[in-house]
């Protein structure tokens, strides 16, 4: 009933400065979130982009963060003479100390060696620029080029060798680390290893099947397994998964139970000090239950409002980082935000259980006292 | 038919070792239309014969009829359902809830006795003109002087038309000219409206307005 649940409203400033609270707890949640889309985009934009239908590596490697192992340059070749196979790109992968002088102090960046500048393998989206021509121009993710305070144009060295950056890549920013491309041409004088491949990227035929190649360059050669670019993406999300999950988890838990201490407070103060009118509204005849209902439907609408509050600032700082900081790849969405609602409603629910249980120590005789 | 019927009721007040008797066997019979003062000195029962009336305290022993529904027969929620049909209360404070104005305060009452959107509301404004506190339905109860909110109070308690009124010292926390006027409304409209109207007192000046007074010393009606 509209009127027992106006009258048991908390005062609108307690309301309001629970709610910002429980933003400010569905805000750290909905940011781990984003921050993991961000960075599995990173992952699904490369790992997954359009031209690769195979990945050859070596065998014991299954993603691209964690590699070892080298492929021998006579195999790359070989394997682009496979039946079904249209291309064999080498891509040559390794950290790299990334500098704007001649210095030691840098930032370490995940170099990959490619054909530049339309192999497979290459950065899946430029935001400026264009593709590196020739051994001394590198494609640089943006994040990467924030931090270091370059754009298109500028010197950028790399394991104290000087190239030019001359695009800048999105969706290539693995948060602890980023991207950096370059010609797989140019690359032994940065990253030494000279003819040999991380991985070889196949291009198949249009009427290859993907499987009987994987096959057959298994066959051929067992220490090479190759992957199909759905199962290449899963192997590259569960690895940056492992190393971020717990601390979702960790910031997921302290976001909700922060925000459920906050709910916790409210419905307590909430039954304390409306426990005269909880007590006149029993003696006019209000069911126990209606009463419960109406503070529980008063602090879900409290969270409701917080949560959105909190993917509202979600979006804005994804804008904000996007733009000034992009080093933090927050990509938000809709879903989580559901996710995230769900998640506060239930929190608020079992928060407002202990206090509502008060709600049936009030007596509605205390209508009567002075 | 009787409005309100007592038989026999016993009943006690707290719990443990603090367990006192606080109605020894009180009788009671009020007919529609009736005001009957319910006087006697603080701790003697008055407010736990209220509250036992009303169906708010369960009687140890005894029987509760109002408006012709023995209560003891009922669930508690066919109780609750029947208080509050047929039963209005005025409290010693008004006891409006702050949160509302005073057109929500009657209009809950009338909601919580099953009446729905339009008749709650055209009830509740002509109660308020009727009280001569029209003008104030939107107010907040909070900017209500003293007798203003007593005369919501008392719109409270009739709205749904209730077979019995239960005041608790309606007019303890008045002046003498305020607690007058809300006394004169409360028995007229409750008169008007045949309703029965049980008010538990200190104030003499009420006696005027009664059809009939009866006292309770250590919870036992004298005489």
């Amino acid at each position: 009933m509209r009127e027992v649940r106006q009258a048991l409203r908390s005062p609108p400033g307690r309301a309001l400065a629970a709610a910002v609270g429980v933003a400010m707890g569905a805000l750290l949640v909905l940011v781990t979130f984003a921050g993991y889309h961000g960075l599995a985009a990173g992952v699904i934009a490369y790992t997954g982009q359009p031209g690769a239908d195979l990945w050859v590596a070596p065998r014991g490697t299954d993603n691209l963060i964690r590699s070892s192992g080298l492929i021998p340059g006579h195999v790359v070749r070989d394997l682009g003479t496979l039946a079904g196979v249209a291309e064999a790109a080498p891509l040559l992968r390794g950290f790299v100390t990334a500098s704007q002088g001649d210095t030691d102090r840098g930032i370490t960046l995940l170099a990959m060696a490619w054909r530049a500048p339309d192999g497979p393998g290459g950065p899946p989206a430029l935001a400026a620029g264009r593709a590196p021509h020739g051994p001394v121009e590198v494609v640089l993710d943006r994040a990467a080029a924030y931090r270091l305070g370059l754009g298109v144009g500028d010197p950028i060295f790399l394991n104290g060798r000087s190239l030019r950056v001359v695009g800048l890549s999105r969706d290539t920013n693995l948060l602890a680390t980023q991207f950096v491309f370059l010609d797989v041409g140019g690359a032994n004088a940065v990253v030494s290893y000279s003819g040999q491949a991380s991985f070889v990227v196949l291009r198949l035929r249009p009427d290859a099947d993907p499987a009987a190649v994987a096959r057959a360059a298994h066959d051929r050669w067992d220490a090479l397994v190759a992957w199909p670019p759905a199962a290449f993406v899963r192997n590259n999300l569960r690895e940056v998964s492992q190393g971020f999950r717990p601390l979702q988890v960790l910031v997921i838990s302290v976001g909700v139970l922060a925000s459920a201490i906050l709910v916790l407070l409210l419905v307590q103060a909430l039954v304390q000090e409306r426990r005269r009118d909880v007590a006149v509204l029993l003696a006019l005849g209000a069911p126990l239950s209606g009463v419960a209902v109406a503070v529980l439907r008063h602090v879900t609408a409290v969270v409701l409002l917080g949560v959105a509050t909190g993917a509202a600032l979600a979006q804005v700082l994804a804008w904000g980082t996007d733009r000034w900081m992009p080093t933090l790849a927050l990509a938000p969405r809709l879903g989580d935000v559901l996710v995230v609602a769900l998640l506060y409603v239930a929190m608020a629910l079992v928060a407002a259980a202990g206090p509502l249980l008060r709600l049936r120590r009030i007596d509605p005789v205390e209508a009567f006292r002075p | 038919m009787s409005a309100l019927v007592l038989e026999g009721i016993v009943a006690d007040r707290g719990a443990g070792h603090r367990r006192v008797h606080a109605l020894r066997g009180v009788d009671l019979r009020l007919d529609p239309g009736e005001i009957v003062l319910l006087e006697g000195p603080s701790g003697s029962g008055k407010t736990t014969l209220l509250a036992v009336a009303a169906g708010l305290l369960t009687p140890v022993r005894g029987e509760v009829t109002l408006d012709g529904q023995r209560l003891g027969a009922l669930s508690p929620a066919a109780v609750r359902d029947l208080r509050a049909r047929r039963v209005g209360f005025v409290f010693q404070r008004a006891n409006l809830l702050d949160r509302l104005d005073v057109h929500g305060n009657v209009v809950l009452a009338a909601r919580l006795a099953g009446l729905h959107g339009a008749e709650a509301d055209t009830r509740s404004a002509a109660l308020l003109e009727r009280l001569g506190i029209g003008p104030l339905a939107r107010r907040r109860t909070d900017a209500l002087s003293g007798g203003e909110e007593h005369r919501v109070a008392v719109a409270r308690a009739l709205v749904h038309d209730p077979a019995v009124i239960f005041a608790d010292e309606p007019t303890a926390s008045l002046d003498g000219q305020t607690g007058h006027a809300v006394a004169e409304a409360l028995a007229a409209l409750a008169r008007d409206r045949g309703a029965a109207v049980l008010v538990a007192t200190h104030d003499p000046r009420l006696e005027r307005f009664a059809t009939r007074r009866v006292r309770i010393v250590d919870g036992r009606l004298d005489g």
